[in-house]
């Protein structure tokens, strides 16, 4: 035993290190799988290695799936395509389930294979109702029914290879972009032939004043929070809304509005005659800032176009108008006087101003109610208005009155300065002759 | 049992009666009684005022100005001493506690106007005073504590000027103090530090406005008394002015200006002040503009590199001021007559000139 201490040392030190070195070996065992795995990354980037050397447009899908969501997120090409990408030989073979280049019809089900896979979807939290709403969309019942390969599918709005995310706004389906998307095919009227619809929507929708907040030039408004195609015509389930559906689709986002609509007498014969609808009075796709010269005229989408201008209905419009234009007239009124106020330094105008906003927000809150028809609705809001300029006006006139008789206090202090000086000289006169005697 | 009368012991005052005390109302009666007997005012002090009634046809400016001074500063007393029965300071009642007081308190306007316009005659007043007294001579020996005492009431009057600026918490003095604490930062090293110690924090917030709160009623009044009495030991001969009148007249005068700038140019209101929102130009007050323009200017010496230029902007000021203090003793001339004393009447009117320019540039620019 004691022949050999070096070697038995040595033979211990390596037990020792073994035990100490195997979780390293695990370590390195775990390494080689994952290299394994990136092998098998390495045998989906063959897709690449071969497209990258092909050049032109096929190296370009390569570059444009790299910057797209799917590339971002290691959606490699087989999970699209199929195929076995790990053999450079013949990737293309039947029984790897390779599916190359789906037809347009095939697009729709070839994307939802992943997008309506709630269970694979769930990671990256997204909707998967997409293809059940495409097929009752117009574009779907085209192509299903009549096998209409021009109608839009997945690619046509988000991309083939280059997709990025929809909230990126390089997205063709970004909130942004999508009414210019929707109006290649759209707008083109040659394309739109067969179907004998509309070719001018867009340039409609931005004349609107959906269009205008969209295009950034309707000071303090959000372009994202106004509609765009999607938010009217459902983004997969793109129709035309129904007669029936009109007031909800607006109602959407003008809720308070459409809660009144529903009150009103127009729902009434909405529900009898299908008119009137939101779009007879303020049009479709070009939805111009209503005002309330609606309430006048005769001309399409005023008043008079569907009531008699002696009419009780149309008498009833006139004195909506006028109460809400009259408060409005007051306030523009009022708001003049309190900026005039406003330039004599040391005038507090604070509440005056938080008075006067209060006083536009019950406007605002008059304006919805007009489509209740209701008169007293609207008046209650109005005069609630009305009331709170008047006592902006009455404070105005206060304020100005109290610096006139500010003004007429200081004339006065200054007259008896004044009169004290000239007491204090004569006094001072007095003496400097006493000492001129002295 | 009757108390026996000791004698030889002063027999009390009579009690004088309402008779008595009409005859306090006529000028014999108060002279003799009040001021004489009760209050014990020498005959020798009586004849000084009354000599001192006499109009003088020799009393220069600066006998006024110093006295108007006296004046603004105890109408900045009591009018602050009014302020503060309304004024809390604290960032969540300071500003509506400035609009109670301009809106619902009776004549607060009057009040504030008054403490408003009073800071800026007394800052105004105090560099005219200081120029008069320049050049005068009024600094040579043996006035040198008068002058020293007198630079420190300027800089006194200008800490007033500035922790006064913050304490409505609009959104113009929130950012004006914003700018002018962010000035120590030049100084390398400490510079950080000694923003701390001015704002009690890394941000102008509640800790400053307390600190500045209790600066503009404790410490600096308390500061400005004792150093007006330091002032005025070495001249306590002038206390009582020569020409009463005349310095009376122009203490009115003053007070009518006071009055006529609260009634017709009120202190301004502002806005809330709103840390999340930085107005587009932020200046100082009128009397920091031009050390404001100075640091701009010191920008343009980049070409130094690092914190240098920033720090030349702040040292160029501490040596004009340093220069200010050392006077009486830099000044050897001992000519009083500004004929006799054609350098130290040029540096003036170069220092004053430039204060002027600097801050009419920075004003309209």
């Amino acid at each position: 035993m004691t022949r050999y201490p070096k070697i038995r040392i040595l033979l211990l030190t390596i037990l020792i290190l073994s035990f100490v070195l195997l979780p390293g070996k695990a370590n390195s065992s775990e390494k080689s799988k994952s290299k394994r795995k990136k092998r098998s990354r390495k045998g989906k980037i063959t897709c690449i290695i071969c497209h990258e050397q092909l050049g032109k447009e096929k190296a370009l899908w390569v570059k444009q799936w790299q910057e797209s969501i799917h590339g971002k997120n290691n959606v490699t090409c087989p999970a699209c395509h199929g195929g076995d990408p790990s053999s450079f030989n013949k990737p293309k073979i039947k029984g790897t389930g390779y599916l190359g280049k789906p037809s347009r019809t095939e697009i729709p089900e070839f994307c939802a294979r992943c997008h309506s896979d709630t269970s694979w979807m769930r990671q990256y939290n997204k909707r998967t109702d997409q293809l059940s709403q495409y097929k009752t969309s117009k574009h779907g019942m085209n192509l299903y029914q009549k096998n209409d390969t021009k109608v839009a599918v997945c690619t046509d709005c988000h991309g083939r290879h280059d997709i990025p995310e929809v909230s990126n706004p390089a997205s063709l389906a970004n909130h942004k972009n999508i009414a210019e998307t929707c109006s290649k095919c759209h707008g083109d009227a040659d394309y739109m032939l067969p179907y004998n619809i509309l070719t001018n929507q867009l340039t409609a929708y931005y004349n609107s004043y959906h269009g205008m907040i969209m295009k950034n030039k309707v000071d303090g408004k959000n372009p994202s929070l106004v509609p765009s195609c999607p938010d009217c015509h459902s983004p997969h389930g793109a129709k035309p809304p129904e007669v029936a559906e009109i007031a909800n689709v607006c109602g959407n986002c003008h809720m308070q509005t459409e809660k009144y609509f529903h009150d009103g007498v127009h729902k009434v014969a909405l529900d009898e005659v299908n008119k009137p609808r939101c779009i007879d009075c303020h049009n479709y796709h070009e939805i111009r800032y209503p005002t309330t010269d609606l309430f006048v005229g005769e001309s399409m989408f005023h008043c008079g176009f569907c009531h008699l201008t002696n009419s009780k209905e149309y008498l009833r419009g006139l004195k909506i108008k006028e109460a809400i234009e009259n408060a409005e007239r007051e306030i523009d009124k009022v708001e003049k006087m309190v900026l005039t106020l406003q330039e004599t330094p040391g005038l507090d105008v604070i509440d005056l101003k938080e008075n006067l906003q209060r006083a536009r927000r019950n406007v605002l809150e008059a304006v919805p109610r007009t489509h209740s028809l209701v008169e007293e609705d609207v008046t209650k809001y109005t005069n609630k208005a009305l009331a709170l300029t008047n006592e902006v006006e009455q404070k105005v006139e206060d304020m100005k009155e109290e610096f006139v008789t500010r003004k007429k206090g200081l004339f006065a202090a200054l007259m008896v300065i004044f009169f004290l000086i000239c007491s204090l000289l004569y006094k001072r006169w007095l003496l400097e002759l006493k000492e001129e005697e002295i | 049992m009757m108390k026996p009368e000791l004698k030889g012991k002063k027999k009390p005052n009579e009690p004088v009666g309402l008779r008595g005390l009409l005859s306090w109302f006529t000028s014999e009666g108060f002279l003799n009684d009040v001021l004489k007997k009760r209050l014990g005012i020498s005959d020798n002090l009586i004849n000084k005022f009354k000599n001192n009634l006499q109009p003088k046809k020799k009393i220069h400016l600066g006998a006024y100005i110093s006295w108007i001074l006296t004046f603004l500063f105890i109408i900045e007393c009591l009018t602050g001493m009014f302020l503060m029965m309304y004024y809390h300071p604290t960032i969540a009642e300071a500003f509506e506690d400035v609009r109670y007081i301009t809106n619902i308190v009776p004549y607060g306007w009057l009040i504030r106007g008054i403490h408003f316009w009073g800071s800026h005659l007394m800052i105004l007043f105090v560099f005219f005073h200081l120029l008069q007294t320049y050049l005068k001579g009024a600094y040579k020996p043996p006035r040198e504590i008068t002058w020293i005492s007198g630079m420190v009431l300027l800089l006194l009057s200008l800490g007033f000027g500035l922790t006064g600026y913050l304490l409505p918490w609009n959104q113009i003095s929130f950012w004006a103090s914003t700018v002018v604490t962010e000035v120590p930062m030049a100084f390398p090293y400490i510079g950080h530090y000694l923003k701390l110690i001015a704002r009690g924090g890394e941000n102008v917030s509640q800790v400053t406005l307390t600190r500045f709160f209790s600066m503009h009623v404790m410490a600096l009044p308390a500061l400005t008394t004792f150093f007006i009495v330091l002032h005025l030991i070495p001249i306590r001969k002038y206390l009582i002015p020569r020409d009463l009148i005349t310095h009376f007249i122009a203490i009115l005068l003053c007070f009518a200006l006071l009055i006529s700038l609260a009634t017709l140019s009120p202190a301004p209101i502002h806005e809330k002040a709103d840390p999340y929102h930085t107005p587009n130009k932020v200046k100082a007050e009128w009397y920091f503009l031009a050390a404001q323009e100075v640091l701009e200017l010191a920008q343009h010496l980049d070409f130094l590199g690092g914190w240098a230029p920033k720090l030349m902007g702040v040292l160029i000021q501490i040596f004009v001021i340093l220069i200010l203090f050392l006077i009486p003793f830099l000044d050897k001339n001992p000519a009083r007559n500004i004929k006799k004393r054609p350098f130290a009447v040029t540096f003036i009117s170069i220092g004053y000139c430039a204060f002027i320019i600097l801050t009419l540039v920075a004003k309209f620019k």
